[in-house]
């Protein structure tokens, strides 16, 4: 097909997809190894002793381990299981699930769920119970449960997103009918038949949920476990600290860090592989599953139904909670209402608000654009070749823990002495919003109907004409929601910001991380609150273009794509 | 307990001496430095986990912006520690000037570090006009945390330990560290305190640690071994004791003395501890804090110790970071800093009416914050 085209637009495609792969994924991995490297050099052996003197170590290590496995994996199988029921609109759904970010979510759970948070007291309020705040509720303000339950909800809408990218790429619903026609159920049929395939195509978003829970640093930061906290969180405060000794633990914890990221990867391609072997070992003892199994089963799958109704409420709960706090004047336990609402955190924040917003508008609306600029050129160029690179490489670096990736960035600006600037955080942000879009586009982009494109063409339109009137306006919807995705990963990244930016470029992130520290609930609520609204102010206005200017041509791209 | 030694009287000797010879080169040139500070942006380093003192400083840029056209931009860190880190880092870089940093808020451990490794503006205090005002002689300025400041920063504040506790934990406004034992196990799960490293959290360490010592004047030198190992063991009995009776039983603590406020609001935890003797007023008035809470202090007396500006060496704006030290230790701005509608810090100039002092216990040597933190987490974590 690259015949059909003039040479120099093909010539400047190739350009511009490799300009994208090395600015946002083989630049920034060697301009963090190659000075990362330079401290590694450094380290001695009291070095190494000092670090592993330091207290807490193996509790750390256990703790990041303990979470980055069975989060995302029970994350996997909620999805797995809700995957089933196959909703209609469900992307309608996962998307505002998906652009909440994480921060302002933990903040709101823990309003809603905490020992003195809304549920406690509304409990309170109804049956009396509980005059002062119960020594262990659902989630304690701090505890290695609570960070485990807020990264398990927020990554199911991630997973299940992919499910449902990963079902349109395989005939599922014949799956299904076969394994009936066998004599399974259609549920146990999903379970066998279907769901090993799904895991095969999961392999990659379930490697970025891994490495993500792995290396998150702000949300253990607020509601973590501290004595020791997770392990990335026990590396960044390394980091911060001053002391030689706590430096060169930063560096030596942080390759322990990538030590761990390794054993995770590869115990995530164990799991599919285990999942394999007992289907097979289940398929050699007896066809037929269990009563009791599959009694289990379908209760589970009927708990992982209510998944979507009780997320949709914890997130009402989560943008309600952190609406009133922000409003609150005086509210102590166990009020069930502020005893006074006040405008006055508003009027107080507001003008210094203003900057704020329009430093993380600003940045994400670039790193957003750029970032799924980026993987369109990506994807068109290998579309046109017809030859896709492996994955892993676009994705690198979703594959790599933030805090060393960052760290070297870090060290790199020191040594040449470069000013904290805006525009390296700018860069910083690119190199996160494009893995995400291009994992968000690839999908659909790869069952696009690339012959609407020749017969464009043969009607006498040149190949950039037909790819902005159909192959844009078909793949419209995915583009737009990659968009919103990258913009809310923008607005949502803490240790790019912080340490490339020196603290000088500040966005709401940093701001409710820092003032997190501060613990005062009505400006936590105010800047989580407006860290929650702008993706969704974004998805809004993207629903909204999306509804009211249905292309003419076709307006659901997967029907028509999935059978090409 | 005052012994004669050569450094104690030579030093306050040097610093009288760059005081006197510092005021005739402060007064001609500062019209210069004011000239160069205008239009000027200070970038100042300071925690920014309170929102009084972030309000504070928010007025301080508005006023040093519309009377000397300077802008002060807060940059809040969790942690001033970062930057030290930051400063380390520039200098193993070889970064001798055009750095990041304008303005520190620091003292103890991290002057301490800055100090040794002489990456501070020397002769700060000497060009800062308002000098004048500080109460050097009646207060402990210029020794911060047994570490003489000589010239290096500036005094803008003062900080006495206490705790604020729910009415009706304790009965007298004095308490000893064995009524704090016995409320805890007549009360498990209610009183916790800042995980040290923080700075309240240690400083917690510090006041049982003079109770429980008899205030042993090793305290007061500089921690070496022999002391380390006679000294501690009496602390962690104690809190071997407290800690199964502590919040989700001492296994997990607040991060800072904020999130223990945010806990004594919610009346999760029973106590909470303060180094400003006018915050529990402070966060009453604005509706931060029930009424029925009550002030406290160790009976062996608050342990007291000032905190400070400083420049980096390396720093960019320095004509403008003096500009906004001058203003900051000035009368109205020390004045509004110690109303309790505003931030309600202890002023280190004099003000009109006296603020309410607690009785004083002496901030220990500099090295046991290191030693506390080190030996604390080793046990601990």
């Amino acid at each position: 097909m690259a015949r059909a085209l003039p040479i120099n637009r093909t010539l400047s495609l190739r350009t511009g997809a490799g300009l994208c792969l090395a600015l946002l994924v083989g630049v920034p991995v060697l301009a963090s190894l190659l000075p990362y490297l330079g401290q590694v050099v450094d380290l001695n052996s009291p070095a190494i002793t000092g670090f592993l003197n330091s207290p807490g170590l193996v509790t750390a290590l256990v703790y990041s381990l303990l979470l980055a496995f069975t989060a995302p994996l029970l994350a996997c199988y909620t999805a797995l299981a809700f995957g089933y029921y196959r909703p209609r609109r469900l992307l309608g759904w996962l998307s505002p699930f998906l652009s909440i970010p994480h921060l302002a979510f933990a903040v709101g759970v823990l309003f809603l769920f905490s020992p003195t948070g809304w549920l406690v007291r509304a409990l309170h309020s109804l049956l009396g119970v509980f005059e002062s705040p119960p020594a262990s509720a659902l989630l304690a303000d701090r505890s290695w449960f609570t960070l485990f339950w807020v990264l398990l909800l927020k990554e199911i809408p991630f997973l299940l997103l992919m499910v449902q990218s990963a079902l349109t790429q395989i005939p599922a619903e014949r799956y299904l009918q076969a394994g009936q026609t066998l004599g399974h159920s259609r549920r146990a049929s999903w379970w066998l038949l279907v769901v090993p395939e799904l895991l095969t195509r999961l392999r990659l978003p379930m490697a970025a949920v891994v490495i993500y829970t792995l290396s998150v640093v702000d949300v253990p930061l607020l509601i973590g476990p501290n004595l020791p906290g997770v392990w990335a969180q026990q590396v960044f405060q390394w980091q911060q600290d001053f002391s030689a000794q706590a430096a060169h633990s930063a560096v030596v914890g942080s390759l322990l860090l990538l030590a761990l990221a390794l054993t995770l990867l590869w115990l995530n391609r164990q799991h599919e592989r285990v999942y394999t072997g007992l289907l097979r070992w289940h398929r050699r003892t007896d066809l037929m599953t269990p009563r009791w199994l599959s009694r289990v089963g379908s209760a589970l799958q009927s708990v992982a139904r209510l998944w979507l109704p009780l997320m949709a409420l914890i997130s009402l709960g989560v943008l309600a909670a952190l609406l009133v706090w922000s409003f609150a004047g005086s509210w102590f336990y166990p009020d069930l209402w502020p005893g006074a609402f006040s405008l006055s955190t508003w009027q107080s924040e507001w003008p210094f608000l203003l900057p704020l917003l329009g430093q993380t508008l600003r940045l994400a609306l670039i790193s957003a654009s750029v970032g799924l600029v980026a993987a369109l050129v990506c994807l068109e160029w290998q579309a046109r070749r017809d030859r896709y690179w492996p994955q892993w490489i676009l994705l690198l670096g979703l594959f790599v823990p933030q805090l060393p990736l960052v760290m070297g960035w870090q060290f790199g600006l020191s040594a040449f002495r470069l000013d904290p600037h805006w525009g390296w955080v700018l860069w910083a942000h690119c190199v996160f919003t494009f893995p995400y879009a291009y994992l968000m586009l690839s999908g659909d982009y790869r069952r696009f109907n690339r012959r609407w494109l020749l017969v464009g063409q043969s009607l006498g339109y040149s190949s950039l004409v037909c790819w902005f009137r159909l192959l844009l306006p078909i793949l419209k919807q995915p583009v737009i929601y990659a968009w919103v995705i990258a913009f809310s990963v923008s607005v949502a990244q803490y240790l790019p910001t912080q340490l490339v930016g020196a603290g000088r470029v500040v966005t709401i992130t940093t701001e409710a991380v820092n003032i997190g520290s501060g613990g005062d609930r009505r400006l936590l609520g105010f800047y989580a609150l407006w860290q929650m609204l702008l993706p969704l102010a974004l998805l809004l206005l993207a629903a909204l273009i999306i509804w009211r200017r249905r292309p003419a041509l076709n307006n659901n791209p997967s029907t028509d794509n999935g059978v090409a | 307990m005052y012994r004669f030694s050569l450094p104690s009287v030579f030093k306050p000797l040097v610093a009288a001496l760059l005081l006197w010879s510092g005021g005739a080169f402060a007064g001609d040139d500062w019209s210069s430095v004011l000239e160069e500070a205008r239009g000027d942006t200070v970038y100042f380093y300071a925690w920014g986990g309170s929102d009084s003192v972030n309000q504070y400083l928010r007025w301080a840029d508005r006023e040093l912006n519309r009377q000397y056209g300077v802008r002060l931009r807060h940059v809040k860190v969790s942690d001033i520690a970062e930057a030290v880190h930051r400063l380390r880092n520039d200098q193993a870089a070889g970064r001798a000037e055009g750095g990041a940093m304008d303005l520190l808020w620091i003292n103890g451990e991290n002057f301490h570090a800055l100090k040794r490794d002489d990456l501070l503006e020397p002769e700060l205090l000497t060009t800062i006009p308002n000098r004048e005002n500080l109460l050097l002689d009646e207060l402990p300025l210029l020794s911060d945390f047994g570490v003489p400041v000589d010239g290096l920063e500036v005094p803008w504040g003062m900080g006495q330990f206490n705790l604020v506790a729910r009415e009706g934990a304790f009965s007298s406004a004095s308490i000893t560290p064995e009524a704090l034992l016995d409320f805890a196990r007549d009360n498990p799960g209610r009183v916790s305190y800042p995980k040290p490293p923080d700075f309240i959290g240690t400083t917690f360490l510090k006041s049982l640690l003079q109770a429980l010592t008899d205030n042993d004047e090793r305290l007061y030198q500089p921690a070496d071994d022999e002391a380390v190992a006679a000294l501690l063991p009496a602390l962690w009995d104690y809190l071997d004791q407290l800690h199964p009776r502590l919040w989700e039983e001492g296994e997990t603590f607040p991060q800072s003395a904020a999130q223990q406020w945010q806990w004594l609001a919610d009346g999760q935890l029973a106590l909470a501890f303060s180094f400003n003797p006018q915050e529990m007023e402070a966060k009453i008035r604005a509706g931060r804090l029930p009424e029925d809470v009550s002030q406290h202090h160790f009976a062996h007396g608050a342990i007291t110790n000032s905190h400070y500006l400083a420049v980096p060496r390396n720093a960019t704006h320095k004509a403008a970071a003096r500009v906004a030290i001058n203003f900051l230790i000035s009368g109205p701005a020390q004045q509004r800093k110690a109303d309790t509608d505003h931030w309600g810090d202890p002023a280190v100039v004099r003000l009109k009416s006296e603020p309410h002092r607690l009785p004083t216990a002496e901030e220990l040597h500099a090295s046991w914050q290191d030693v506390l933190e080190e030996h604390w987490l080793a046990r601990y974590q």
